[in-house]
């Protein structure tokens, strides 16, 4: 009963499409206040001086667009752009809970996105990269939410990229000696930018549990490629373990805007889940 | 006609998405970097993943050929995260930037071996105008950095010395 509830409810797409901006918000938010914080590394003197970037990008200086672009990505109107989308971040949390569509919030922060990918590709990574990614899916879905085959599309694109981006990691992971002679977890955690002394005092005590765990994760990376296939109670075990994935690399590595970036693309997964198995 | 335009949108970034991860069409992807640099790389931690921790050091000329200063080091070894870091982890922004950039330099200097060329590209720059725009002592008036890497598995090893460069 409780059970088929909640199955009838995340195969609603308004409710899917509400789900995903609840989780997106959050990472957009907490990435926005981080980049804020940090708003120094833009400025002339910064580690991501515009004035050093553009010499990278050609057609920034010779094309007219390129001009434009250049007048946003200029450090003072980029700083403006970054409290902009803090800003944004908030009104599209609020917005999660209503039902109504919200295409130019979404369009104003997919322009931030890609300035920011523009301005330069240092410090970029894949939450950033997911984001543009669901930004783009649910930009062109708000605009045409009425159909209901758009949220089939856009949702389908979603749940795509979050199998992909296990998929194309778990088969990197097996075509790599290191990885297969279970060394990649060790080597990993043995930095401290994603590592965690006590896990790799932990990992380095006992080499039979790193090789478990390394194959695990490969193991379960390439499996999510049946997430769809698979009968329902698999899918969702997979997801689970997904989700598990993601906040363990929260705690031990660090990567806070990851957990956040991809669990907003599950929803669209439970809504194609529920309705692949009806 | 607007589903089928987005499907084949759709469709065709998934593809391109895939066959960015085919090393064989890396220069396909160079030559337009600007469209791949919008294209997930999904291949975290793979083949081989990050394995060192960098430390960035500077020291200092009063004049050219003059004895240097000792190494300082300017950009502080990653403290242990705190549990709050689930949520809230600011620090990871430069840390992440500085671990680029630098890869870059270090990936540039392995293909080039030149350091006229290399002084001139992007992640060198990047690092000299970063290094500047830090506080020096008004006495001093060259400056000379360095890049060691170290982990809890390799002792620390110096991996690439700059040219000496005047304090702007």
């Amino acid at each position: 009963m409780i059970m088929s509830f909640y199955i009838e409810l995340i195969a609603n797409p308004t409710f899917a499409y509400q789900g995903i901006l609840f989780f997106l918000s959050i990472s957009l938010l907490l990435t926005s206040f981080e980049e804020i914080l940090n708003k120094d590394i833009y400025q002339k003197r910064g580690i991501l001086s515009f004035d050093i970037s553009k010499l990278n990008n050609k057609w920034m200086l010779n094309t007219k667009i390129g001009r434009f672009l250049t007048l946003l990505m200029n450090e003072n109107i980029f700083i403006f752009l970054l409290y902009l989308k803090a800003i944004c971040s908030v009104y599209l949390l609020i917005l999660s809970f209503d039902t109504s569509y919200s295409p130019w919030i979404l369009m104003l922060l997919l322009m931030n996105n890609i300035l920011s990918t523009l301005r330069s590709p240092y410090g970029l990574d894949g939450a950033h990269q997911l984001q543009f990614m669901i930004l783009l899916s649910l930009s062109v879905l708000s605009f045409n939410h009425t159909s209901m085959m758009m949220h089939y599309i856009c949702f389908g694109f979603i749940s795509m990229q979050l199998i992909l981006a296990y998929f194309i990691a778990g088969l990197g992971k097996i075509l790599s000696p290191v990885w297969r002679g279970s060394y990649g977890l060790l080597l990993v955690f043995s930095t401290n930018s994603y590592g965690n002394e006590f896990i790799f005092n932990q990992f380095n005590r006992h080499r039979f549990l790193t090789a478990v765990l390394s194959w695990s994760v490969i193991l379960f990376e390439m499996s999510f490629v049946g997430v769809l296939l698979l009968p329902i109670n698999l899918g969702l075990i997979l997801c689970f373990l997904g989700i598990g994935f993601h906040l363990f690399n929260a705690i031990f590595m660090g990567l806070n805007n990851f957990f956040f970036t991809f669990l907003s693309a599950y929803p669209a997964l439970f809504f194609l889940l529920c309705k692949i198995h009806g | 006609m607007g589903i089928l335009f987005f499907s084949l949108f759709f469709v065709s970034i998934l593809i391109l998405t895939i066959l960015k991860e085919c090393p064989k069409l890396d220069s396909f992807f160079n030559k337009y970097h600007i469209i791949a640099s919008f294209l997930p790389n999904w291949s975290f931690f793979a083949p081989i993943p990050g394995m060192h921790d960098y430390i960035l050091r500077i020291r200092y000329y009063d004049e050219k050929g003059e004895q240097p200063s000792d190494w300082k080091i300017l950009q502080k070894k990653i403290e242990k995260r705190s549990y709050i870091s689930i949520f809230w982890n600011p620090k990871k922004k430069l840390s992440k930037i500085l671990f680029d950039v630098i890869n870059d330099l270090i990936q540039f200097n392995n293909k080039v071996r030149d350091l006229n060329y290399l002084r001139l590209s992007t992640p060198y720059l990047q690092l000299l105008n970063f290094i500047n725009g830090r506080e020096h002592p008004d006495s001093k008036k060259y400056i000379q950095f360095s890049i060691f890497r170290y982990s809890r598995i390799y002792k620390e090893e110096l991996l690439f010395q700059s040219d000496i460069h005047p304090i702007e």
